[in-house]
């Protein structure tokens, strides 16, 4: 700043210095921020849980909101020529004159105004810019770029951390599954490739298609191994306990793969409408065509012209009109591994009663069509106590179609059935005692390998007669 | 007129009054600023302080006309203004206009409040417009004219307080405060001896036209907008039911009943302007409006009962205010 400068230029230059050192400290408060989102977004690009592209949009939006932030910051702090005047009549001792010349203008006797200028260019030459008005860090300053260190080092920990404390991890779900099947010596060399497997998948380096692939290998060997053991006749519990294990690690709602965008197609699946959809499963058609290796079709027959099951079910060329839906959503369910069906059981209720209530209009007239829903739905309560550890029983396939004889490869384990006693016309039912009545309800209470509905479950009012107040007294 | 001159003008005759008058260093400087920006002053203090020694010494050294009214309970305010008198003239009789104590340069009036309020708002008139209205003929007064008032704090039986019009016609009111033993001993210094000195006339010739120079180029000083805005600021503040004035200080609320009139904030900028005169200045800063807050609103502030039960004064309002209201 040169002495000899008049008060107006001394003002002027002095607002530039001010509004540059307000710049300085705007975008140093936005700074680290900035460097500590570009820092996390780099580190997710490194361990391949971004994208370049991701990266590249991330980056920039940081970097035109850090541009902006600092710019509405500045605007708001940048000094005013009043406030430059202010500043120099304060370290100079001005008394006001810099204010005055800043803001009064012409309005004033050019005389006192002349006045007024040299005595402030006298006392201009007392300021100098260096010492009076050197640039200062802000306290917010110090404040973000803490804010900033510690986001990164929360980061940081976090994303060491984070695996550990969440047991969905992938590949630990997967060297937990080998570590079930190990320790059955026949399934050895299925345990060596999932532990493999989970060995590839600690590598970080590695794309989140590659983690995806690496998933769905071992996923389709143990389906493969659970088919051919089914094959055989030879136990698969094992097998379905590593796989619906290897199921939960791929699920969304593990932290450590949510960000990974997998394209397992029952992953995606456990909404209420597909708990809807796992309600119609115990009719035991679908899992009649898993078996047989066929699909679509599915429980649209018999049900919606009330005929025998299994006629319709297994040739897709004779469905209805409404039937082409069924038909997907039967192949939706049929891609579902035995596994999954408890998942799917575990929806809500509301699904689950939606299933019934689709399902049950569908069915019609046909007694055939009633016993077999109402099997499904005992299918599903069944699912859901085993679900829920209560029992350990297995529930069979499927449901035995009307006349269909017990072979030797449907053994009477896979399949459903229920005897219904339907009561008889006794006249002596009336008149006669208290126990001869229990025994003959004791009598009519239907059996079956697969647990029933409950008599009071309001969606089976048919099961449960009951009988007005006012025929009592007329029975008796 | 240069504001050099009107500095050093100033200086000759705040020297002379100090000749007289023992310190009140800071009324004398007042009462000339009041006098340059063409108003009135209040002097309130206990009897014997030299008040009415400071209004004639201050007319002496300015020469000018003086008059002196002392105000008592039956005075009339023909008494103040003047009246028809019967006179004859080449044997016509007429009546005649005579000129009451009002029509000087510097009136004293002294014990203002004992007076009635009739005979007090006789003087209003000639305060406000600088004129007088007698038998329905309007008389101009001669300028410049300032009214310095009295009045004494102490025996307020059958006294007539000043109303608030009345009071808000004053440009500064100054307390005379009692001396210290130093300056009572210079009073008997000067009072007692032989040769008794009065304070010389430094504008004989031509005063009232150079005083009018004076009174001009006070108004000419320059104030800045921001320093205009810290006294509308100030002068808001002393509100307590003011409009937007929300953020009204506690004391203002709880005492005051009514605030400043905008006579308050051209007397603080008025004053202010005289002051950065005597300080040299062509430019008013803080410090001047700063010096004159206190004589220029500590009679427009009036305080309630609560105020005066509790023996809150205007000046603890004022500092109160002063320290809240924020110079930016």
């Amino acid at each position: 700043m040169s002495l000899s400068a008049a008060p107006d230029e001394l003002i002027d230059s002095l607002r530039r210095r001010l509004a540059a050192q307000a710049l300085w400290r705007s975008a140093l408060f936005f700074i680290p921020p900035l460097l500590a989102a570009w820092y996390i977004v780099f580190f997710l690009y490194c361990f391949a849980w971004l994208g370049p592209d991701a990266v590249m949009a991330t980056g920039a939006a940081v970097l035109i909101a850090a541009a902006a932030l600092t710019g509405a910051r500045f605007h708001r702090r940048a000094p005013s020529r009043l406030v430059a005047a202010r500043l120099a009549d304060e370290k100079s001792n001005g008394e006001e004159r810099f204010v005055t010349l800043a803001t009064i203008g012409d309005a004033g006797p050019a005389e006192f105004i002349s006045r007024l200028r040299t005595e402030a260019a006298a006392i201009a030459r007392r300021i100098n810019f260096r010492r009076d008005f050197p640039f200062r860090g802000e306290r917010a300053v110090l404040n973000s770029l803490i804010a900033a260190l510690a986001a990164v080092i929360v980061f940081q920990l976090a994303f060491e951390w984070l695996p550990a404390w969440t047991p969905a991890a992938p590949d630990a779900k997967l060297a937990a599954a080998a570590n079930r099947l190990a320790q059955a010596t026949r399934f050895a060399d299925l345990a060596a490739d999932i532990s493999a497997a989970a060995q590839k998948l600690r590598q970080r380096s590695l794309a989140a298609e590659e983690k995806q692939a690496i998933v769905r290998d071992a996923l389709n060997k143990i389906e493969e191994r659970i088919a051919a053991e089914k094959k055989r006749g030879g136990d698969v519990a094992s097998l379905d306990a590593a796989a619906r294990q290897i199921n939960e690690a791929a699920k969304p709602e593990s932290p450590s793969m949510s960000l990974l965008p997998l394209r397992l197609p029952w992953v995606t699946r456990g909404d209420g409408a597909g708990g809807g959809e796992g309600s119609g499963q115990g009719d035991g058609s679908g899992a009649a065509q898993k078996l047989e290796g066929k699909g679509g079709g599915g429980k649209g027959t018999g049900r919606s012209k009330g005929e025998a099951s299994g006629t319709k079910t297994l040739d897709p060329s004779r469905q209805t009109k409404d039937e082409p839906q069924f038909a997907v959503q039967s192949e939706k369910r049929l891609e579902r591994p035995d596994y999954l069906r408890q998942d799917a059981l575990k929806q809500k209720d509301g699904g689950d009663k939606e299933g019934r209530k689709s399902a049950g209009e569908k069915n019609g007239d046909g007694k055939g069509g009633d016993i077999n829903y109402r099997a499904g739905v005992n299918t599903e309560r069944k699912g859901d106590t085993e679900a829920s550890g209560t029992s350990g029983e297995k529930t069979p396939a499927r449901l035995a179609a009307p006349e269909e004889k017990i072979s030797e490869q449907l053994k009477e384990k896979d399949l459903r059935y229920v005897i219904v006693q339907l009561p008889e016309v006794d006249t002596d039912s009336a008149s006669g005692s208290r126990e001869a009545q229990r025994g003959k309800s004791r009598q009519a209470a239907p059996s079956a390998n697969v647990p029933l509905a409950r008599p009071d479950d309001p969606q089976l009012a048919g099961e449960k007669q009951m009988l007005p107040l006012e025929y009592r007294g007329l029975i008796r | 007129m240069d504001p050099l001159e009107f500095k050093e003008i100033f200086s000759r005759i705040e020297a002379e009054i100090k000749e007289v008058i023992v310190d009140h260093a800071d009324i004398i400087r007042k009462a000339l600023v009041a006098f340059f920006a063409g108003g009135h002053v209040l002097l309130e203090g206990a009897p014997g302080l030299g008040k009415t020694l400071l209004v004639k010494s201050l007319s002496r050294a300015l020469g000018l006309s003086f008059k002196r009214v002392q105000f008592t309970p039956d005075l009339m305010p023909a008494d103040i203004i003047g009246t028809q008198v019967l006179s004859e003239t080449a044997g016509r009789r007429d009546f005649q206009f005579k000129q009451g104590p009002i029509f000087a340069h510097l009136v004293l009036a002294d014990e203002i409040n004992r007076a009635t309020p009739k005979t007090q708002s006789a003087v209003l008139e000639a305060m406000e417009e600088r004129q007088v209205t007698a038998f329905g003929v309007t008389y101009p007064m001669e300028l410049p004219f300032m009214i310095l008032a009295t009045q004494n704090p102490i025996e307020l039986e059958g006294t007539y307080p000043l109303p608030e019009a009345q009071l808000d016609r004053f440009f500064f009111k100054l307390p005379v405060q009692a001396p210290t033993p130093a300056e009572l001993t210079e009073i008997l210094h000067r009072t007692t001896r032989p040769d008794q000195q009065d304070a010389g006339c430094v504008l004989a010739e031509g005063a009232p036209a150079v005083i009018a120079r004076m009174q001009l180029l006070l108004r000419q000083v320059l104030i800045a907008p921001p320093l205009e805005q810290y006294v509308v600021r100030l002068v808001h503040a002393t509100q307590p039911n003011g409009r937007a004035n929300n953020g009204a200080v506690e004391q203002v609320k709880n005492y005051v009943r009514y605030g400043a009139s905008p006579r308050g904030a051209q007397s603080i900028i008025l004053g202010a302007k005289g002051n950065a005169l005597v300080e040299g200045r062509v430019h008013v800063s803080y410090e001047d409006i700063a010096s004159v807050v206190y004589p220029a609103l500590r009679h427009r502030v009036i305080m309630n009962f609560q105020a005066e039960a509790e023996n809150v004064g205007a000046d603890a309002i004022l500092e109160s205010i002063i320290a809240s209201v924020p110079r930016e």
